[in-house]
């Protein structure tokens, strides 16, 4: 059995084409249908975000790559020479710890961010709602999962502010402390002024004032915070009684300038001021911040907050790479063994139709024994095997994640005459070729 | 105590108290024992310092959430203690009869007590600075997260000259009583008086800044810089620049 995926993501490929690449997640079970109707798929898994579309697949020989992007280039209606070279393709180990990077969001384009994980378990659960994933893929996606939540526990990866809106959250504890308490004034009923006032009443700051040069609009804003609305032209004085003030009008022209922050802050005795200006063109004064007590951060100020909380944990990248680099041995233990089962099978099943013809034949012969004595023999005769049996099967597992494994597994099936072959689909020859999860030894 | 696990704060907390109740019994001994409060030297001033320092962060810990002040203080009482076991240690169970006197014990204790708080409050102020100068340059790191925000870092400062500077006006008034029964006279202008009085009066500056004036702030915490200054020449400098009155026991 042979794992494969082949995908692009936001470093790789431009937005153009990934948009064209991209599946919906109404479109996802018809997608994972389509891709599980293919003879060379065993199994499959789709993972489509904004920001990537990877497709694992369980393939029952090696190189598969061209039957994937065949389908892909059918389904998205694209040539494969328009996007094959904007595609990655990982086997074996590779892909395995390709999606363990994937789901401790040290592939993300915001580092370490949260998002993914969930996207990782929801592309899991439509593949086993199919069921388009079974033994191989399932158990992958739930180790991924699982990898997703340790690395975030034991390691920084997560932590800090992801977005401009929780970075500027961050910056107002470092002046204020708690936010409770603590009021907010929104200058332009812009989206991006609301959401970043979203995040700050999230954390406590608990009165809003709007101000907006049509006033009908801040009445609106201000009503969804249960806040209040001022007269555009009052913002002086209403910045005399907030802690923090964001602006985000569309004006051309700075509206809040040095004299105006500068009269203020008399008034306020000191009282720090934060600014979130996050107007383009600016509206808060460049020369506002050189005022005592008075913080202005402009958008790019915060975007670069953003960035630096990212450099802080991409020294987290290592430690995340070691708990992954631990994991995927382990799970490749767990992938290797899977080729075992089919031989497991077989030889129980060999076993216990043995124990079955001979329980027959007693039957016939003794026809006094009474159901008890029957039913009494039935149980020593099944322990029997079953104490035969132990050592084998435990002996079969451990051959199993070796080199050799298919000798070995072969001679076992020639020993006992069974045919690993038989115990599986006509299509689904699994056990037949033996893996290639690269030569890593557990 | 920086950033630790919640049972590494909680473990220093704990040493912290532990060490803090020891030594306030060791000193209660060593006073019961001398029959008088056994302050006598520098090196018995330092321990005591030492011990108020961290017994006033315990008890501003218990509002503040201020671990990495917590660290600095340890660190310093630490210092203290060294600096303190290595002086000579000449308990003089008698002081000269000048010095005897019960305003002896109010005086010293009060004094000392107060310097605490003022050492705490210049490290407070200190943090305020470092907080600030990282968010006008706005550099959102690691290390600023960490430091108190801040209203904390202003808050804490407050309290602790509030602390403090009734302690320093007892000891000023106990000293001149304590003065004028050993020496007939309430003020003699020795450099120590002086110094404190100046000292006295930047607190005082302080808290008329903190509270009523519109350059809070920035000017606040220069002054809390500038009042500690003060208080180690009251404490040291003078004795080391000059001889004073008060320069019998060390």
């Amino acid at each position: 059995m042979h794992l494969v995926v082949i995908g692009l993501n936001h470093e790789t490929a431009p937005v153009e084409i990934r948009e064209k690449l991209s599946i919906t997640d109404q479109q996802l079970p018809d997608a994972l249908r389509g891709l599980a109707s293919l003879d060379e798929v065993l199994e499959c898994v789709i993972l489509s975000t904004c920001n990537r579309t990877e497709i694992y697949a369980c393939t029952p020989t090696r190189a598969n790559d061209a039957v994937i992007v065949d389908w892909m280039s059918k389904y998205f209606s694209v040539s494969a020479e328009d996007f094959q070279p904007f595609t990655y393709s990982r086997a074996g180990h590779k892909a395995i710890e390709h999606l363990f990077r994937v789901a401790s969001g040290i592939d993300s384009m915001v580092l370490g961010e949260a998002q993914i994980l969930g996207q990782v378990k929801s592309a899991h659960a439509a593949a086993a709602a199919l069921p388009s994933a079974h033994t191989l893929l399932g158990g992958l996606f739930q180790k991924a999962i699982s990898v997703g939540k340790r690395v975030r526990t034991e390691t920084e990866i997560g932590r800090g502010a992801f977005s401009v809106g929780s970075v500027a959250v961050r910056i107002a504890r470092s002046i204020f402390d708690d936010l409770k308490g603590r009021s907010v004034l929104i200058i332009g009923a812009g989206k991006m002024g609301e959401l970043t006032a979203t995040h700050l009443t999230s954390s406590g700051a608990d009165s809003v004032l709007v101000a907006n040069r049509t006033q009908q609009k801040a009445i609106d804003l201000a009503a969804r915070f249960d806040g209040r609305a001022v007269a555009f032209e009052d913002r002086q004085s209403a910045m005399l009684s907030v802690d923090i003030v964001i602006t985000s009008t569309g004006a051309g022209e700075p509206i809040v300038n040095k004299d105006m922050v500068a009269s203020v802050m008399r008034a306020r005795r000191g009282r720090p001021l934060f600014f979130i200006d996050i107007a383009v063109p600016r509206d808060v004064e460049a020369q506002v911040g050189s005022l005592d007590g008075v913080f202005v951060y402009n958008i790019d100020d915060l975007r670069c907050a953003v960035e630096e909380q990212a450099e802080g944990r991409r020294e987290e990248v290592a430690k995340v790479e070691e708990i992954i680099g631990s994991e995927v041995e382990e799970f490749l233990v767990k992938f290797r063994t899977l080729d075992a089962i089919p031989v497991i099978t077989a030889l129980r099943e060999k076993f216990e139709d043995i124990r079955q013809q001979e329980l027959d034949r007693l039957q016939s012969k003794l026809k006094h024994l009474s159901r008890e004595d029957l039913e009494l023999i039935g149980v020593s005769t099944r322990s029997i095997v079953n104490r035969i049996c132990h050592t084998p099967m435990i002996q079969i597992k451990d051959y199993a994640i070796q080199d050799d494994s298919s000798d070995k597994l072969d001679m076992i099936c020639d020993l006992f005459g069974i045919c690993r072959i038989e115990q599986t689909d006509e299509n689904q020859p699994q056990t037949a070729q033996a893996n290639d999860l690269g030569g890593k030894r557990p | 105590m920086l950033g630790g696990s919640g049972r590494a704060r909680r473990g220093a907390q704990t040493a912290a108290v532990l060490g803090v109740v020891a030594q306030g019994v060791a000193i209660v001994i060593a006073c019961v024992q001398n029959q008088q409060i056994a302050i006598n030297n520098l090196s018995d001033s330092l321990m005591f310092l030492a011990w108020g320092l961290v017994g006033l962060y315990l008890l501003m810990e218990r509002r503040f959430r201020i671990a990495i002040v917590g660290a600095f203080t340890t660190l310093l009482a630490a210092c203290l203690i060294v600096i303190a076991s290595s002086l000579p240690q000449s308990i003089s169970a008698e002081l000269l009869p000048a010095l005897q006197s019960h305003w002896n014990a109010i005086h010293t204790i009060t004094c000392l007590l107060g310097y605490s708080a003022f050492t705490l409050a210049c490290g407070a102020a200190v943090v305020y600075s470092i907080q600030e100068r990282m968010l006008k340059a706005k550099r959102i790191n690691m290390f600023q997260k960490h430091l108190p925000s801040l209203d904390v870092a202003d808050r804490l400062a407050y309290k602790l000259v509030s602390i403090g500077f009734p302690m320093l006006t007892i000891g000023i008034i106990t000293g001149s009583l304590w003065a004028q029964s050993a020496w007939s006279s309430y003020w003699n202008w020795d450099p120590k008086e002086t110094w404190s009085l100046i000292t006295w009066l930047v607190y005082a500056a302080y808290l008329h800044v903190r509270l009523i004036s519109r350059r809070r702030g920035k000017w606040s915490n220069r002054l809390l810089v500038i009042g500690f200054l003060c208080v180690l020449m009251t404490f040291v400098g003078v004795n080391l620049l000059d001889f004073g009155l008060h320069r019998y026991n060390w």
